[in-house]
């Protein structure tokens, strides 16, 4: 349970720091294209929507067996990763003050370790559904026996 | 928690998966290395060693391809990771086309790709999330 607790706690404050300076970043920008104004809103929306479907991921199937708890928290991890890089490149692209190589360097380590990460979670998934055989084939076999018994 | 287990086919070997890894991450810090010392406007070796940038992501979609039938959420990975590089080319060419503290218009079309990327992750998990749900609260 502290484990978990542990990721939420990470989770919120990795969001709250780009949320809040990402706001800041808008606010204070003199000059700039108009598209920024809904386009930083929106790729926002979608990152978060990716963090919280691993986090759904991660409680709703941690406990399932080794490879799920793997896949969940490489999925969890790979995507505070993504928030993480996309906060470093608006900084680096937007923000003066952070237009420095050594940011630019530290956007594409996170933008690598998070699809890494998301990939090596991909492998896990796919590991656990092999383990078990594939789910839509079990539902097809199960009713598959419940339409021969209607038939007969 | 073993990061390499033994898996049997359709996955590579664990020594094969192994060097994928390997190759991803030379060829990431490569690129990492290339855009520190590259200079936009110029050509160099280092612009070269820049265009590596969808390369990982493409070492990735290999390992993933012969897995991507054993279930819908790694189909999902693969496109995400698809639309991710192409992404990263995007912004490779707004790098390269950047005059002054404004972001060209290849900023704002990589945020589509990017989008669309972080939405197929998203769907990727809820979709193995809940087929896994399955083996808990099957009902009958």
């Amino acid at each position: 349970m502290g484990k978990r607790i542990l990721y939420v706690i990470i989770f919120l404050a990795v969001v709250a720091f780009a949320m809040v300076r990402l706001c800041k970043l808008i606010a204070d920008l003199p000059d700039t294209h108009p598209f920024l104004t809904w386009q930083l809103p929106i790729h926002t929306t979608f990152l978060l929507l990716e963090v919280l479907a691993a986090l759904f991921y991660f409680f709703t199937c941690y406990h399932l067996d080794e490879y799920h708890n793997y896949a969940t928290v490489l999925a969890v991890l790979g995507s505070i990763f993504a928030v993480m890089s996309d906060d470093f490149l608006v900084h680096y692209t937007l923000n003066s003050s952070w237009h420095a190589k050594g940011w630019s360097a530290l956007f594409l380590l996170t933008y690598h370790i998070a699809d890494f990460l998301i990939s090596k979670s991909g492998v896990k998934t796919a590991a656990y559904f092999n383990s078990r055989g594939r789910p839509y084939d079990r539902i097809q076999n199960y009713f598959g026996d419940f339409h021969i018994k209607v038939g007969k | 928690m073993v990061l390499y287990g033994e898996y049997s086919p359709p996955f590579h070997a664990k020594s094969t998966r192994i060097l994928f890894d390997i190759a991803f991450w030379v060829v990431a810090l490569l690129h990492i290395l290339g855009d520190y010392l590259s200079v936009p406007g110029t050509f160099s070796f280092w612009t070269i060693i820049d265009f590596l940038k969808p390369i990982p992501q493409w070492i990735m979609i290999a390992q993933l391809w012969n897995i991507q039938r054993i279930h819908p959420s790694i189909e999902k990975i693969l496109i995400g990771l698809a639309l991710m590089s192409l992404g990263g080319i995007l912004l490779l060419i707004n790098k390269f086309a950047h005059v002054g503290p404004t972001p060209t218009v290849y900023f704002m079309i990589a945020a589509i790709p990017f989008c669309l990327g972080y939405l197929c992750y998203a769907l990727s998990f809820i979709k193995a999330a809940t087929d896994s749900a399955d083996e808990i609260f099957r009902l009958g």
